[in-house]
């Protein structure tokens, strides 16, 4: 058992932030606000401490902390090393907190609770939580107990996560469903094969929408109008784009999320299938761009041939939360 | 015994040869009209046993159980068994609290209804919903996994199906174990390139589903799911085509474990935050973290990649969505719809028409009233099975997997039934209109058979036409004509076709399924249809409609290769036709018999007999006879010693209810004759033979009492010859038992018909067959038959009473050869069999030394008549009574010397008996008295002094020597004497 740990109270431990949108026509810009509204943004615990027989310590001590880290991939490293600098964590927030001095813990379970208030660092924005792979944001919770000399130190570190609101202008763009259709005229980029092998197909399709709420599915149909060769599979790639840099120069990174099969089998012609996938939690975040980074995602329909060839089609998407 | 008594006149009567002589054990006669005491009886106003069946429901319902099922009968309140009003049945509480538990309301609504989700009334509904026409999956599991397997000598088996009939541990390879755990651990995803084996698939199965129940116990969840992974993956595989639809079976049992898991879980969760403790209760606290599992398990098998599992293991779990209502996308209408269609992207039709049929299945407990879905996917199945049906795929797994297009077809029907059961069940007029818009649309036979098969009989039969019609457009590829007509006609009988169109129908079916060219085709219609001729119209179509079979299967011997099938019609002709005699009146009825041969025969018979049987009349046709007789003949050989006793017994008993329906009334000669001609058909069945003695003696008797008691010379002729029958009859059964039992009853009914010779004849071979009573049985415990035997000899010196003495042989002939064989007879050691005979032999022989026998037999002249007052005659008596005294006591001599408890326990008995016997039926004299005296010595001194009832027997007795003191000096010198020891 744990002798420290950090409970928060909300059993999900996401925490919202709310947005106010302010139309200032004195000096014709949109601010934005993030402001506390409720308890969604206020996090709040308690420290707990759990111990068999009484427990003396110098203090201990609660260190919030969010920060983006920025990393690069082999490839990139030497064409970074001139703006290193840039490629330093970014801390949006940071709290610390003394919770207790020191003294003594009687035997049995101790807590203490905690609350703060998700604010960012002057001059910082606070992102989505992230775990990508070049890219992450990340929020932690770091509780230290510093005990004697003779004793370790004891220390506890909870993650949890933040999620923020799309800009309006996104939220407000088109929203109209996306039509596509697959040919082999419509093909661009073929390896292996010349054109005039591929064999003759046609799919046809419709996304719901190319501007997703992040919380909601991923939607559309295809339909396989005809095809000459035998289907495999049809599957979805999520791809996650990660582009790191500032006006210097960038380097982008595009890397699969997960890999959703829709049809499996030589799919039957004529049929509408679903387009359906769940974005996964913690690995997508709304399509956030910044100074010295941006996270942006596609989609990949990928229709696997028997013979092996590929056809692939390319969706740009944009995730919001509205 | 110890009741009616008196000494009398003791030594007056007794012969002067004798007095002369040392004393001697005397017979005495006693005159019992005189000396018996007559019990007065009394009027009663009512039957001791009477009270407690006083039945006074309605009054007391009210007072015990507010539920009580109307047959509970309350005695009055004297009853010794009600010991208070509230006493309540035990039986009716049960039922009761199960009233009770039923209306509590649903701890699982009140969960929901304090999430804000589903409404209560929405729940409850779904209980309501179910009702008896629903057939629970669970009932048509073992059929699958019965019928779709491609081993038919290894019935498949599952230790964790309790349908299947196997229980305990089953035996996995270790090295097959190790493999599957590590494909578990590896999560690899490549194909495996060995080709699995039925067999191995069942092994694996039944290590994953040990293998999910300990990662559960463990708390692995996620090892959970991807165990619930694998095995869905396994239904992507059709390799072994014709296991499929088994291989269904056993994975669904898995993942719907699987998702009961889940849902008990999340769900035990809800209830910790309802706790009775309010300062514990945190409702929200729980709910929420219940709802965060939840989501967990969405998201996990949302990014599931492959996707059959991943609908397999939503599915199983779709249950769940019920506690996240409210969160997007989770409206459960919509979330079926969703999956509904995401089944499109599944190629094989086979494997997706599965996944329907799942759906289907775990959708009832989200959403039991939305039904839409199910259209639309049988909609997709349509279509997908038209392009199949056209592609060349079809083709190749045909060949590959060595089987026919009808069998290929076959292997969809468990889906598409459950899926239009599903939809059928309460299914509304305008849904079943849509799904024959279905059909018509692809005329699809496939579906058809199953719309047939599930749509409500009513329905049917109300639209008996147009299904007719439906069969005659429906393509014949997808499947076989002759199934969707029998289908139909299962239908057809099931329900109510208005009678003006029932013979409209069956002339419409019959004009296509008659000119059938595979034989096999039309016996299976019409092995339906007899049904329906059966049930909704008459005898006379009935026959038409065999005619027309036997126009059928004649030709070339054709019947011979549908035994089966032709046996189905027969019985189904049997239980629907009760009165045997209307059957034989069908033409065509006994005819279709004849066909039969070998075991279907042996079966038919069987079959016939047992109708004939429990036909309601009583038969003298002799049609019917000889029916009777064929039959019973085919069964009679075709059973053998090495058939099973069960079976032999079963046969026996029927044949002997179908002689119990002969009769012939007053024409006892006809009766005879059948009995002789049975007797010669069924010479192998004890029973039976027993039974045609037993009849005979019953014509005898009725003879009897048809010339009321006066035989003329015909009539007497007539008995002889059946005394005759029994004569030689009895000597033919093999259990000596019913043997023993029937020369004693067929003489004693010989007696009474006056047929002295031949009774004294049946006497004396039951003496001759004593010595094959057996001791002891053997049927799997050893059972002593020492009381069965000393039971039928007593009955047999009964009979003996009355028998007149051999005119030759003389008086003692039987009772001495009789002895005789009891004291050769192989009794038991410490057995006390002997003994008693003895002294039930010295009661007769008291009985004979009497003026007047007790009973008699009309027109019989007993010994009484015969030899009273023979001197010669008496003392012969009292010599035999002598020998019987002598050879008693040393029998107790060896009796007294086993040192058994339980022996000496019986030898007492022996001891007080004699006493008793000797009081009541020998002259008191000294000797008599010396050894009564000796008697109760060697009694008093081998009783216990624990041995309650043996006292009390011996005390009694000493009263009952002191009552006879009153009228003789001897025998109150003999109880002082007594009161001695």
């Amino acid at each position: 058992m744990n002798v420290l740990d950090i409970k928060l109270k909300k059993l999900d431990k996401i925490y919202v932030l709310n947005v106010m949108i302010y139309d200032n026509d004195e000096y014709n810009i949109t601010t934005i606000l993030l402001t506390c509204l409720d308890h969604l943004s206020t996090v709040s615990g308690n420290v707990v401490i759990n111990t068999p027989k009484e427990l003396s310590h110098s203090g201990i001590t609660l260190t919030v902390d969010g920060s983006v880290q920025l990393q690069l991939s082999s490839k990139s490293v030497g064409m970074f090393e001139a703006f290193y600098n840039s490629l330093k964590p970014i801390t949006m927030l940071h709290y610390t907190f003394n919770v207790a001095s020191s003294g003594k813990f009687a035997a049995g379970t101790t807590e203490i609770p905690f609350e703060f208030k998700l604010e960012p660092l002057p001059g910082q924005t606070l992102y989505d939580t992230y775990h990508g792979v070049f890219v992450n944001i990340q929020y932690t919770i770091k509780c230290d107990m510093i005990r004697g000399i003779l004793s370790k130190d004891i220390q506890k570190t909870i993650e949890f996560v933040v999620e923020t609101p799309s800009p309006p202008a996104m939220i407000k763009s088109d929203t109209a469903p996306v039509n596509f259709l697959i040919t082999p005229d419509s093909l661009s980029n073929f390896k292996k094969i010349t054109k005039s092998d591929v064999p003759n197909f046609r799919v046809s399709g419709i996304l719901n929408n190319a501007i997703c709420n992040i919380n909601d599915a991923f939607q559309g149909y295809l339909v396989i109008e005809s095809a000459d060769a035998v289907v495999k599979s049809v599957e979805l790639q999520l791809v996650r784009v990660e582009t790191c840099g500032c006006a210097d120069g960038f380097a982008k990174e595009l890397t699969e999320i997960q890999n959703i099969q829709i049809g499996e089998g030589d799919v039957c012609r004529g049929l509408q299938i679903p387009i359906w996938m769940v974005f996964p939690r913690l690995f997508t975040c709304i399509t956030t761009a910044s100074r010295t980074f941006k996270i942006e995602f596609e989609i990949n329909l990928v229709i696997m041939l028997k013979d092996g060839h590929l056809i692939t089609e390319n969706f740009p998407i944009k995730l919001i939360r509205s | 015994m110890a009741e009616e008594k008196q000494a009398t006149a003791s030594s007056t009567s007794s012969p002067p040869v004798q007095q002369q002589q040392q004393p001697v054990y005397i017979l005495a006669t006693r005159n019992y009209d005189k000396d018996s005491k007559k019990l007065n009886g009394r009027e009663t106003e009512k039957h001791p046993l009477g009270a407690n069946w006083t039945v006074k429901p309605q009054q007391k319902e009210k007072e015990t159980t507010p539920v009580v099922t109307t047959s509970t009968y309350l005695g009055s309140d004297d009853d010794p068994l009600l010991t208070s009003n509230n006493t309540v049945d035990p039986l009716s509480k049960a039922a009761t609290e199960q009233q009770q538990r039923n209306t509590t309301v649903d701890p699982l609504a009140a969960s929901i209804a304090s999430m804000g989700g589903i409404n209560t009334a929405h729940t409850s509904s779904k209980q309501m919903y179910h009702d008896e026409s629903y057939i629970p999956w669970s009932t048509m599991k073992p059929a699958i996994l019965q019928q779709y397997t491609n081993d038919d000598l290894n019935p498949i088996q599952l230790s964790f199906m309790s349908n299947t009939g196997m229980s305990g541990k089953v035996k996995i390879s270790i090295n097959r174990l190790n493999k599957i755990l590590e494909e578990l651990e590896q999560d690899k995803e490549e194909k495996q390139p060995t080709q699995l084996t039925q067999g191995d698939i069942i092994m694996d199965m039944e290590t994953l589903y040990s293998e999910l129940l300990k990662a559960w116990k463990a708390e692995d969840r996620v090892r959970a799911l991807k165990i619930s992974i694998q095995t869905a993956k396994l239904l992507s595989d059709i390799s072994i085509i014709k296991f499929y639809p088994s291989k269904f079976v056993i994975v669904t049992e898995l993942l719907d474990k699987f998702g009961d898991l889940v849902y008990d879980r999340i769900q035990s969760r809800l209830k910790a935050g309802q706790g009775k403790d309010p300062a514990k209760r945190n409702e929200k606290l729980y709910s929420d973290q219940a709802k965060e599992t939840c989501r967990n398990w969405f998201y996990k098998i949302a990014s599931i990649r492959e996707l059959l599992p991943r609908l397999y293991a939503e599915i199983s779990i779709l249950k769940c969505y019920e506690f996240i209502q409210g969160d997007v996308n989770t409206e459960p209408t919509s979330v079926i719809s969703r999956i509904n269609a995401m089944i499109r992207g599944i190629g094989n039709p086979l494997v997706a028409n599965y996944v329907r049929a799942y759906l289907a299945r775990r959708a009832h407990d989200l959403a039991p009233e939305f039904k839409t879905y199910i259209i639309t996917g049988l909609k997709d199945f349509v279509h997908a099975q038209k392009s199949y049906e056209k592609s060349k795929y079809l083709e190749d797994i045909l060949a590959t997997q060595r089987i026919s297009l009808t069998d290929y077809l076959g292997l969809y029907s468990p889906s598409v039934e459950w899926l239009l059961q599903c939809l059928a069940h309460n299914g509304k007029p305008n849904i079943l209109e849509e799904v024959l818009a279905i059909f018509r649309e692809s005329k699809n036979s496939l579906l058809l058979n199953h719309i047939i098969s599930s749509f409500p009989p009513e329905y049917i039969c109300t639209n008996s036409t147009m299904f007719s019609n439906f069969i005659k457009e429906a393509d014949s590829i997808s499947y076989p004509k002759y199934q969707l007509y029998s289908t139909f006609g299962v239908n057809l009988v099931l329900g109510h076709p208005p009678k003006n169109q029932v013979l409209a129908i069956l002339n419409d079916v019959w004009k296509v399924v008659s000119y059938f060219d595979n034989l096999k085709d039309y016996i299976s219609v019409a092995e339906v249809f007899i049904e329906y001729v059966l049930t909704h119209c008459g005898n006379k179509e009935a026959d038409i409609f065999l005619k027309d079979i036997l126009r059928h299967v004649l030709p070339d011997k054709a019947y011979e290769g549908i035994q089966s099938h032709l046996q189905s019609i027969v019985l189904k002709i049997l239980s629907h036709i009760q009165d045997f005699n209307v059957l034989v009146g069908l033409a065509n009825f006994l005819p279709l018999l004849d066909l039969f041969n070998g075991e279907s025969q042996k079966q038919i018979s069987r079959s016939t007999l047992e109708a004939l049987s429990t036909s309601t009349s009583s038969i003298s046709d002799p049609v019917l006879i000889n029916t009777f007789l064929t039959y019973g003949k085919a069964l009679h050989d075709s059973l053998n010693t090495l058939s099973f006793q069960d079976e032999i017994r079963q046969v026996t008993q029927v044949i002997i209810n179908c002689i119990n329906k002969f009769d012939f009334g007053k024409d006892v000669e006809k009766q005879l004759n059948f009995y002789v001609d049975c007797r010669q058909t069924f010479i192998n069945f004890d029973q039976v033979k027993f039974r045609l003695v037993l009849g005979v003696n019953t014509i005898c008797q009725k003879t009897l009492a048809l010339v009321r008691g006066k035989h003329t010379s015909k009539t007497s002729s007539f008995i002889r010859a059946c005394i005759a029958y029994c004569f030689i009859t009895i000597p033919s059964i093999d259990d000596v038992f019913l043997k023993m039992t029937l020369y004693l009853q067929s003489s004693g009914i010989a007696f009474q018909n006056q047929a002295m010779s031949q009774a004294d004849s049946l006497l004396k071979a039951a003496i001759t067959f004593v010595q094959e009573i057996p001791p002891i049985l053997e049927f799997g415990q050893v059972k002593s038959t020492e009381d069965w035997t000393v039971q039928y000899l007593s009955n047999f010196i009964s009979l003996l009473v009355v028998a007149p003495g051999h005119p030759e042989n003389g008086p003692f002939y039987l009772i001495k050869a009789l002895y005789k064989v009891v004291k050769d007879y192989p009794w038991e050691r410490a057995t006390t069999g002997k003994s008693r005979i003895i002294i039930q032999i010295m009661s007769l022989c008291s009985t004979w030394a009497q003026q007047n026998l007790p009973y008699h037999i009309n027109n019989v002249e007993s010994n009484d008549q015969l030899f009273a007052g023979d001197p010669d005659f008496t003392s012969e008596l009292n010599e035999f009574y002598g020998l019987l005294i002598k050879d008693l006591l040393s029998e107790l001599n060896i009796l007294k010397d086993e040192p058994d408890p339980s022996t000496q326990k019986k030898m007492v008995y022996v001891c007080i008996d004699m006493i008793n016997t000797t009081i009541n039926i020998a002259e008191l004299n000294p000797k008599s008295a010396s050894l009564i005296y000796n008697l109760y010595n060697m009694a008093k001194k081998s009783i216990p002094s624990t041995s309650h009832s043996e006292l009390t027997y011996l005390k009694n007795t000493l009263n009952f020597v002191g009552l006879q003191s009153k009228t003789s000096k001897l025998a109150g010198d003999l109880f002082i004497k007594l009161n001695a020891i």
